[in-house]
């Protein structure tokens, strides 16, 4: 009896997770057709490469282009080596579980959880105004450097955590120091959490708007330095969509733009995880 | 080699060990400031609001109008009752085909599809909230607009909310799942229960903590969101006397006064600004800790 | 004479007179005891091993033999909350003094581990990382590797492969590689900390071999639970026991007299096998 309703039920609920995935899949599909189909159209060579005109309803995202590359530029150059470092820290130079250990890492998660327009708020008063870097492709690349240095410390400690213990006692039975250990040994096996790492900042700090719209501000011509106001392919596609009237198709290819960075970032990081797993089962 | 230049390179070992040691130490503690900095700064710039205005007409006041001079309002409940509307909505409209997400990945699609749906996830998880909410002023809101004009709506802010935070429920929901000890579910099976008989009386019992816990980190994510809610939801200042009323959250109130705020504005934004962080700390405490950061 | 070798010496004899090959010990513990936070895992453990000698040490499981081997390298530096007490000289100088500096003394007490753990990198890096890092000139590498690889007779089956990495290696091959990596650095003391275990019988007994002839070049403790192995290689003894929870030693000296005639009823019954 029971059984039979038992069964009767568990055909229903795997009826209900189909149907409620179709329906996921699809909103997402909608999503994505919509995007490309709208953007596709509107994107050329010159699209790409030219300066925005009419406050974007013409030319191109070129500038918009160059103002990203830059802002993750800076971003990547501040949170690689400071995150390495602290996860390095974290994972050598410290005792698991004892109180400073705990109290950084502590800090770190914590970090994570901030809302990305309080970053902005943060760099905004501290980078532009405190600092002095202005409204600047710099602020901009430091406030989300520190919005991505979480996750570049959590794939970097878990890389470093990842080489097994033997690696380290044997190192040092045989009387390396600490840094040799790490520079031959430890470094090269973390490698692959660093480059996932960074990936994930890549599409994290990619797809950032809030962060940015009071640090790297929304000007569009050709930056000259880091200290020139910049706005980033985030931005643009946002300031057309709610600023600029008429704008439209144009923000449509810009986020499809957006999307297909995005994807090719994706893409990689899967790629590189396979790899990474792959080689773990042959090692 | 001799003995003299093997004791030379000793000394400097240590001292690159040192110096090293020093270096990674400093990078430890400038990535554990940067959250303390963030704290201090907020409160800083909030103070003047703070002493000058106070806590209680943020609390009293019935309206938002920091700009008309003598008679400045500043009451923030109705964009908290906002944020907290639309997080909520977003949470239980996520909820369950998360969850059901989920309970497929892990028991009912065949491997193939379960990768291939896990996939489709990780992919939504990686969309840029300003696509979303560009995809939801164009497409979403005259569909609202239709049914119920004007359109941008706390409907509308709820659903795209939704959409972002479904992969933070499923691919948590999904991870303690796994981690309930295969022979818990064989012992269920081996007293002769169903499959459904084993995932609700066994899997999702143990796996509830997680599960839950998901749900309050999705939460999180949802009232820190600012683009996509700035771009559906309409921006005015009301409690939302129906599904299809505009609000303005806390998020995008900041995001839009921000850039032209001066003086006792400024340090009210900032002020709210604080209090979005101390929703996120509740959230978190409620959830068990700060969460890790968002990798596997 | 050799470089390090003569180094080696130089370190050592700096430290006081030099004392006569067997009859100062090459490495003696006295009232050792090894603590872990609150937790005693080793205590009053005085053994002596004469130069160019092999030191056996069986037991039965979690007695505290590995933790014994790795405070005689300082090993034990590497576990937070571990503390050692008491007094262990290699070759006369004392090295839980603070200002022995333990890379050194790495240097001078060569380990090999259980399970064979060269460093996944090629066969001939994993010599030359160690010794460049102890300060071994370029010119001198070559033939110092091709000499430590050939000791432990592992030169004819790598020579044509020295840049293939370390774990493509078979089991025994791997271990010989470790042993081969730790003689490069011309050590004077070796630890074994059951090297064979992790190994299939053919590579047991050509190991077994390999340290049994290294006694004529360093002065050996090897930790095993082949009691049989013990016998055939071992010029001294111990046991280690746990009583209350403690390792210490109940029975130690002459292989011949331990394993022929042991004194404690505990280690008699374990040494004859009707234990456990």
């Amino acid at each position: 009896m029971t059984r039979l309703r038992s069964a009767k039920i568990d055909r229903s609920v795997a009826v209900v997770c189909w149907v409620s995935a179709a329906a996921v899949c699809a909103t997402f599909g909608c999503l994505l057709i919509e995007i490309i189909r709208a953007g596709y159209a509107e994107v050329s060579w010159e699209y790409l490469t030219s300066r925005p005109l009419d406050a974007g309803r013409a030319g191109g995202i070129g500038t918009v282009l160059v103002s990203t590359v830059l802002v993750l530029l800076v971003c990547l150059a501040v949170s690689i080596p400071v995150g390495v470092g602290a996860a390095t820290w974290l994972s050598e130079f410290t005792t698991p579980g004892s109180r400073r250990a705990r109290f950084v890492t502590g800090c770190v998660n914590l970090l994570a959880s901030v809302p990305s327009i309080i970053f902005g708020l943060f760099g905004m008063v501290f980078f532009s105004q405190m600092l002095n870097l202005g409204i600047s492709i710099l602020s901009g690349g430091l406030t989300l450097a520190c919005m991505v240095l979480p996750i570049v410390i959590q794939t970097t400690y878990s890389g470093l955590r990842s080489a097994a213990v033997e690696l380290r006692l044997g190192a040092a039975a045989l009387g390396l120091s600490r840094t040799s250990t790490l520079w031959y040994l430890l470094f090269p096996a973390a490698t692959n959490g660093v480059v996932a790492g960074l990936l994930l900042s890549l599409g994290r700090a990619m797809a950032e708007t809030a962060a940015l719209l009071f640090t790297s501000g929304y000007a569009t011509r050709m930056p000259e330095s880091l200290l020139d106001s910049g706005r980033t392919l985030s931005v643009h596609i946002y300031d057309l969509a709610i600023n600029v009237s008429g704008a439209e198709s144009r923000a449509y290819a810009s986020a499809f733009v957006l999307l297909i960075l995005l994807l090719l970032v994706n893409l990689s990081t899967s790629m590189l995880a396979e790899r990474w797993l792959r080689t773990r089962q042959t090692a | 080699m001799s003995p003299i230049s093997l004791r030379l390179s000793i000394l400097s070992r240590r001292t690159v060990d040192l110096i090293a040691g020093r270096w990674f130490c400093a990078t430890a503690v400038l990535a554990a400031s940067i959250v303390l900095l963030i704290l201090v700064f907020v409160v800083r710039e909030a103070s003047s609001a703070l002493s000058d205005i106070g806590v209680v007409r943020f609390l009293t006041d019935d309206t938002w109008r920091p700009t008309a001079g003598a008679k400045a309002s500043y009451g923030i409940i109705p964009m908290l009752a906002g944020s907290l509307f639309v997080t909520s909505g977003a949470v239980i409209v996520a909820g369950v085909p998360g969850v059901l997400s989920a309970l497929l990945i892990r028991f009912y699609a065949p491997p193939f599809l379960a990768t291939i749906h896990r996939r489709v996830i990780e992919l939504l998880a990686g969309v840029p909230s300003v696509v979303f909410g560009f995809w939801g002023l164009v497409v979403l809101v005259p569909i609202i607009n239709r049914l119920h004009p004007p359109g941008q709506s706390l409907l509308a802010g709820i659903l795209i909310l939704s959409l972002m935070i479904l992969p933070t429920i499923a691919l948590t929901a999904e991870a303690a799942l796994r981690g309930v000890p295969a022979s818990y579910s064989s012992a269920a099976a081996a007293l002769g229960m169903g499959r459904w008989a084993t995932i609700w009386n066994v899997s999702l019992p143990v796996a509830r903590r997680g599960i839950l816990a998901g749900f309050l980190l999705a939460a999180t994510r949802a009232i820190g969101e600012t683009m996509a809610v700035v771009m559906v939801c309409g921006n005015i200042v009301q409690v939302p006397d129906s599904l299809f009323a505009p609000v303005r959250t806390v998020t995008a109130n900041i995001a839009m006064e921000m850039g032209d705020a001066q003086a006792e504005h400024r340090s009210a934004l900032f002020l709210t600004g604080l209090a979005l962080m101390v929703l996120v700390a509740l959230f978190l405490i409620a959830a068990g800790g700060p969460r890790r950061s968002e990798v596997s | 004479m050799d470089p390090l070798v003569q180094l080696s010496e130089s370190v050592s004899g700096s430290s006081g007179p030099v004392c006569e090959p067997g009859i100062a010990p090459m490495l003696e513990t006295r009232e050792l005891s090894v603590t872990y936070g609150s937790r005693r895992a080793l205590s009053g453990v005085s053994l002596a091993v004469p130069r160019h000698q092999i030191l056996a040490i069986v037991g039965p499981s979690g007695c505290g033999k590995s933790t014994f081997l790795n405070s005689l390298n300082r090993l034990t530096d590497l576990t937070p909350n571990c503390r050692v007490e008491g007094s262990i000289r290699v070759d006369n100088e004392e090295i839980l003094n603070a200002d022995c500096d333990p890379m050194t003394l790495r240097r001078r007490v060569g380990m090999v581990f259980q399970k064979p753990n060269p460093f996944p990198l090629s066969i001939c890096r994993n010599l030359a990382i160690p010794l460049k890092e102890h300060g071994c000139a370029k010119s001198d590498m070559d033939s110092i590797i091709e000499e430590a690889i050939s000791d432990v007779g592992l030169w004819d089956e790598v020579k044509d492969r020295l840049n293939a990495p370390a774990l493509s290696l078979s089991g025994g091959q791997q271990q010989r590689l470790c042993i081969a990596r730790a003689l490069a650095l011309r050590p004077e003391v070796m630890l074994f900390d059951e090297p064979c275990s992790a190994l299939d019988p053919f590579s047991i007994n050509v190991v077994e071999q390999l340290i049994a002839s290294l006694r004529e070049r360093v002065t050996i403790v090897i930790v095993t639970h082949n009691l049989a192995q013990a016998r055939r290689i071992a010029d001294q003894a111990a046991v280690f026991w746990q009583r209350d929870g403690v390792g210490t030693v109940i029975e130690s000296g002459p292989a011949t007299l331990v394993f022929g005639a042991p004194q404690d009823p505990e280690a008699a019954a374990y040494l004859s096998g009707h234990c456990c």
